[in-house]
């Protein structure tokens, strides 16, 4: 069984700083989502708020249908991994793994060793020895081993190399399969993890951007691309997320699918139509204006 | 496929017990450092006094402060270590709270049992050698052979310690620095409460017997303070 979160009009502050904003949203049980939003997006702070590491100022927020607030039911089945872990720096990692063994109800020892040995970590050294991404690695084989009905790893790649990164997105699936369980994954590396999401949520500013499965916003964003006046006649009334012009060629990214009659029109006034992928399409949705 | 809520077989304690045990592991490796120390220095300071000059006075006595600051630093520092690690666990706060103070309490017996027995210990020596064991620290207890208010002296203290190591830890930890400096003098003042309270002329005529449940008051309120803060403590942001 897994578990599903519903949140009703979050909001959460910092003093006087509003890091979220009446963000309302459903994860569906048993999905990988992808949680994605610029810098101080809000990201971390929503995923801290589900994993009851802090209240929220006002909304609600519901782990498999309860408060996750204090309820040792709901806190047993939820992992919230911040970056590089939250475990005890200054004890060996065989004995912080044995602490969570005892800890968590579903810990998994050998996947852990196993692990351990993939990402080629000596579990007779203390994570403060680590390096960061050696750190980051460590936090992923404890999100991983701790098999919650609710995983959330937030920017848990950062240090990790290129085969370390890609050696977790395939534990992580290996494991999914085996064992399907609710994942929130907040990444910058939207072009890594696009292949493993379902499901994708944007955050901006603090508030709710879009959640849609993933397959659907791949389809959303179109490129258009051939003569400035086809272009500008084509795009008109549409979304435009980006406009770039070389010479008298034009390339446009547009928000929202194309009907079939739409692109006959786009052949017939000879424009080129391409896919936008969910990087780019994300950096256009939270683009910002640049000072002038 | 198999669900992840499928039973492992394997049988787990409960949170507040494992988190009790755990903790207690990391305090008795300390402790036992600690012991290890009073014995070294006792007998090295004891050596030297007779060789130099006359033992007229107890010297395991001035552990007693040794047994009070050392525990307060290992039980604070340990506190704002482990909130973050507990909670992220999945460990509910009121669990934390609730192991954190079984075993400072544990603690504070385990320094209550080592000092008595080791100020009996010294006892026999200096009765052994005809030496004068006086006491000087400001205690509840003058003389050895009141073993029964030695117990109440330390076990009151050493338990105001545990506590009050766990009260700053979490003021500190949800506060921030400047409240927890300036909140120190109600945070850590019960430990230098207690004997006082025990002994003070301020009192009478209450006999010392009837100002021990005063004191496991005062000791009470400040569990209670600990466990609502803690309860309600928020995890703080990772910091690079």
């Amino acid at each position: 069984m897994t578990v599903g979160v519903e949140i009703r009009d979050l909001v959460v502050r910092y003093g006087s700083t509003t890091a979220l904003e009446g963000v309302s949203l459903t994860i569906e049980p048993g999905t990988i989502t992808g949680l994605l939003g610029r810098n101080g997006s809000g990201k971390t702070t929503l995923l801290s708020t589900i994993a009851a590491f802090r209240r929220p100022n006002a909304g609600t927020v519901l782990v498999d249908g309860e408060d996750p607030w204090e309820s040792a039911r709901v806190m047993a089945k939820t992992c919230l991994i911040r970056e590089s872990g939250d475990v005890q720096v200054e004890l060996s990692m065989k004995r912080n793994l044995e602490f969570l063994e005892g800890a968590r109800p579903h810990f998994d020892r050998d996947l852990a060793g196993r692990l351990m040995d993939v990402f080629e970590l000596d579990g007779k050294r203390k994570p403060s020895k680590l390096s960061r991404g050696k750190k980051s690695a460590f936090g992923a084989i404890v999100g991983l081993a701790s098999r919650a009905e609710l995983t959330l790893f937030d920017e848990v790649h950062l240090g990790m190399d290129s085969p370390s990164r890609y050696a977790f997105y395939d534990a992580l699936m290996a494991d999914y399969v085996e064992h399907p369980r609710t994942i929130i994954l907040s990444s910058h590396l939207i072009d890594e993890v696009q292949r493993l999401l379902e499901k994708v949520v944007i955050l901006d500013r603090g508030g709710l951007l879009l959640a849609e499965e993933a397959e659907t916003l791949r389809a959303r964003g179109v490129s258009v691309t051939g003569p400035v006046d086809a272009v500008e006649a084509f795009t008109a009334g549409r979304v435009v997320l980006r406009r770039q012009q070389l010479g008298r060629t034009a390339q446009f990214t547009v928000d929202g699918g194309l009907e079939p009659a739409d692109r006959t029109t786009a052949a017939q006034l000879g424009l080129e139509l391409g896919p936008v992928d969910l990087q780019s399409l994300f950096v256009h949705l939270t683009e910002r204006e640049a000072p002038r | 496929m198999t669900a992840v809520t499928a039973p492992t077989g394997v049988r787990r304690l409960s949170p507040s017990r494992h988190t009790a045990r755990w903790l207690l592991r990391q305090h008795i490796g300390l402790a036992v450092w600690a012991v290890g120390i009073l014995v070294v220095l006792a007998t090295t300071a004891l050596i030297l006094v007779d060789r130099y000059g006359t033992v007229e006075i107890s010297i395991v006595q001035f552990g007693r402060q040794g047994f009070i600051w050392f525990p307060f630093s290992v039980s604070l520092i340990s506190f704002t270590a482990y909130v973050s690690v507990h909670v992220a666990a999945g460990m509910t706060r009121r669990s934390l709270g609730r192991a954190s103070i079984a075993a400072g309490l544990t603690m504070a017996a385990f320094y209550t049992i080592v000092m008595t027995g080791a100020l009996q210990l010294e006892r026999a020596v200096y009765g052994g050698r005809r030496w004068a064991q006086q006491i000087t620290e400001a205690a509840v207890f003058s003389d050895t052979s009141q073993v029964g208010w030695i117990l109440t002296d330390l076990g009151l203290v050493f338990t105001a310690t545990q506590l009050c190591a766990l009260l700053v830890g979490v003021v500190y930890y949800r506060f921030g620095g400047w409240w927890g400096t300036l909140a120190l003098p109600l945070t850590v003042g019960p430990i230098l409460l207690i004997s006082p309270l025990l002994t003070t002329p301020l009192l009478d005529p209450l006999s010392r017997l009837a100002r021990v449940p005063i004191a496991v008051g005062v000791l009470v309120v400040v569990a209670g303070v600990y466990l609502a803060l803690v309860r309600r403590v928020s995890i703080r942001p990772v910091t690079a």
